[in-house]
């Protein structure tokens, strides 16, 4: 009796090595086609349909039943043979066809470790872990993992052994703050107000004695659709992009709700997220640099996010790589200095002026004429219809006058200045201001750029070229051709033809 | 003293060009012939201009390319000074680059058809038109950089 206990312990202690090795049972299902669904819903409907005869059924569907089972085992096989291993120093992992492909990734060359968990994967206790290393050639993740919570957690503490330092820095993103500057300085509610705007007067022109002069212009197919009254497609796109931006804004709240930000000895843990958590560790010297980026608003009452550059990090789908989300630029600043103190601001050397303002917003000016320019066309061709058209014309062109604007704020805004080890590049792009701090050793390429006017006038562009998984180019734009050529050689950036001068 | 050696595109590429622009051009001409009994007047006219349009631009803007193109290369750095209407200065520390990449077309000897590609980490620098001998005098300068900078940083070569 003895011996028989002592075995079933032995075979239990086994099968618990087996699963814990495995991901989680939940991946079985998500091995299975994507559309099985619908083959259970036929399935489903004929056994209603059979008064759950389940003889009659199964001969009936026998084909369908074997394709399902077979599904099912080839699921379960692949479960069976993805399996990882945890090494002293090391994590190798079993995955591809039949766990064919082996990765072995140390933990010393781990650039960033995600955990993921969604609603659903929160009810089952499932977490998509994701490990990243530096390696650029591979733009997808190196190891992409579904375990149960513990197990992705019991990996998570194995790597971050590191990260738990005695002088650490938290940073906790303030709830209030967070839910009311989303709330004021989102460009989704912004987009989405503009948006409704228009359809509401696209679809005040479409009555029905628009629709009668469309009708006689138009081709029988489109007769039809307007005959059906037009009017309907307005506002159920109308309400389709209303119920889009407001689930995108709150989705985007969500994720970083109850952000916070820990510094240890060389990994950030970033931990945020209401419904979907997540936690990312991120080394330190796989951060290729720091974004502070603000709206055109968002820039006149002082606030701003820090996004940070690290592989891994912000490249899943709906992901954002912010380490401090919204708050003011002085907190921002503050915050920043004690979570990655390696990476400092320095003081601005070049500047663009007041005289650079027309560089910068004759392009966006002319964009926003050709909205008004085609708005007083169609008024010759529809009179009747001015106040319409002439609403049209104002919200088209005032995306384009608002990046005008922007551009303005541009042209007084962009700097760069260099400091024994760091750079600092202040420059805007569409409609955000972007303060980027980086080292100098993150820097790949330097380019200086001029076209003939910018030759006329004197002033360049000067392109940085940064480490990253992609490539990423940091346009510093207007600046005087002069000063710039000179203060990058003081800083080592020599170009071709500087020796004559 | 660190050796600069400096490098401009081969003005030989132009000729070969030109001729291969005017082969082009007679081939698309006999193509526009043959097809000219199934399409209308109207579209051959318009092919025909957008064609023109399109071999003026190259013919004009190709020569100017060649003559702007330079290089500078040192095991420290390479610098390039490329484009016909933005004209950009680079700078690549080769600290940076982390592969090259030679294109040799063939009968590239005669024609000047050459391109030396660096790879950086986020970056990439295209050295086009050298002539065979440059680009592989270019390769060689900046592979022994990436291999002396592997070896100070105690990285392993394959041997």
């Amino acid at each position: 009796m003895e011996v028989n206990s002592a075995s079933v312990k032995q075979l239990r202690s086994r099968a618990r090595e087996f699963l814990s090795f495995r991901q989680h049972p939940i991946k079985i299902i998500k091995y299975t086609a994507k559309y099985l669904w619908l083959l259970l819903l036929s399935l489903g409907k004929y056994l209603i349909a059979t008064h759950f005869d389940i003889k009659s059924w199964v001969e009936a569907n026998l084909f369908d039943l074997v394709i399902l089972l077979a599904i099912f085992g080839f699921a379960f096989i692949r479960w069976i043979t993805v399996y990882f291993e945890l090494g002293k120093d090391r994590i190798i992992t079993h995955t591809g066809f039949l766990g064919m492909t082996e990765t072995i990734v140390y933990f010393e060359e781990i650039a960033s470790v995600s955990l993921c968990q969604g609603p659903i994967s929160n009810l089952v206790h499932s977490c998509t872990v994701y490990i990243d290393t530096d390696a650029k050639c591979v733009q997808s993740t190196d190891i992409r993992i579904d375990l149960t919570k513990s197990r992705a957690m019991e990996i998570y503490h194995i790597i971050s052994r590191k990260a738990v330092s005695s002088t650490s820095f938290v940073y906790k993103a303030d709830k209030k703050q967070l839910f009311v500057f989303s709330l004021l300085f989102s460009s989704a509610i912004s987009g989405a107000i503009v948006l409704l705007t228009i359809l509401y007067q696209a679809y005040r022109i479409t009555d029905d004695e628009f629709n009668k002069r469309l009708i006689d212009t138009v081709n029988d197919q489109v007769q039809i659709i307007e005959g059906s009254g037009i009017w309907v497609y307005f506002l159920a796109g109308g309400s389709a992009i209303a119920l889009v931006f407001v689930l995108s804004f709150v989705s985007n709240l969500m994720r970083h709700w109850d952000l916070t930000c820990k510094r240890g000895k060389d990994f950030l843990r970033v931990r945020s997220g209401k419904g979907a958590r997540r936690h990312h560790l991120l080394r330190k010297k796989y951060i290729n640099y720091l974004d502070f980026t603000q709206s055109f608003l968002m820039k006149m009452f002082n606030i701003c996010s820090v996004e940070v550059s690290c592989t891994g990090y912000g490249k899943r789908r709906k992901e954002i790589s912010a380490i401090i989300p919204i708050t003011t630029s002085k907190d921002a600043v503050m915050s920043a200095r004690m979570l990655v103190p390696e990476f400092t601001l320095c003081k601005t050397q070049l500047k663009t002026n007041k005289a650079c303002i027309p560089g910068f917003i004759i392009l966006p000016a002319l964009s926003a004429l050709v909205p008004v320019a085609l708005g007083i066309v169609m008024q010759h061709f529809f009179p009747e219809r001015k106040t319409q058209i002439l609403f049209i014309e104002i919200m088209t062109a005032l995306p384009l006058l608002w990046l005008t604007i922007v551009k303005c704020e541009a042209a007084v805004s962009t700097a760069f200045g260099f400091s024994a080890n760091n750079v600092t590049l202040s420059y805007c792009r569409w409609y955000t201001f972007h303060k980027i701090a980086l080292k100098k050793e993150r820097i790949t390429k330097v380019a200086v750029r001029q076209n003939p006017f910018a030759r006329l006038f004197g002033t360049c562009t000067v392109v940085f070229y940064t480490t990253g998984e992609k490539t990423r180019r940091h346009l510093v734009g207007g600046v005087n051709y002069k000063r710039t050529i000179k203060l990058l050689k003081d800083n080592g950036y020599d170009f071709i033809g500087n020796n004559k001068t | 003293m660190i050796q600069v050696t400096r490098y401009r595109a081969c003005k030989r590429t132009v000729f070969w060009f030109f001729l291969y622009a005017f082969g082009l051009e007679a081939a698309f001409k006999y193509g526009l012939r043959a097809v000219s009994g199934i399409l209308p007047q109207t579209a051959l006219i318009i092919a025909d201009m957008v064609w023109a349009a399109m071999l003026i631009t190259a013919v004009t803007v190709f020569p100017i390319y060649v003559l702007v193109a330079r290089y500078e290369v040192s095991p420290q750095q390479v610098k390039l000074r490329k484009g016909f209407f933005i004209i950009t200065d680079q700078y690549v520390p080769t600290a940076s680059v982390m592969s090259v990449t030679t294109v040799k077309t063939p009968l590239s000897v005669l024609t000047g058809f050459n391109f030396v590609v660096l790879n950086s980490v986020g970056a990439k620098s295209i050295m086009p038109f050298v002539t065979r001998k440059q680009a592989n005098q270019i390769t060689k300068v900046v592979n022994e950089a990436i291999k002396q900078r592997l070896e100070k940083s105690g990285g392993q070569l394959w041997k």
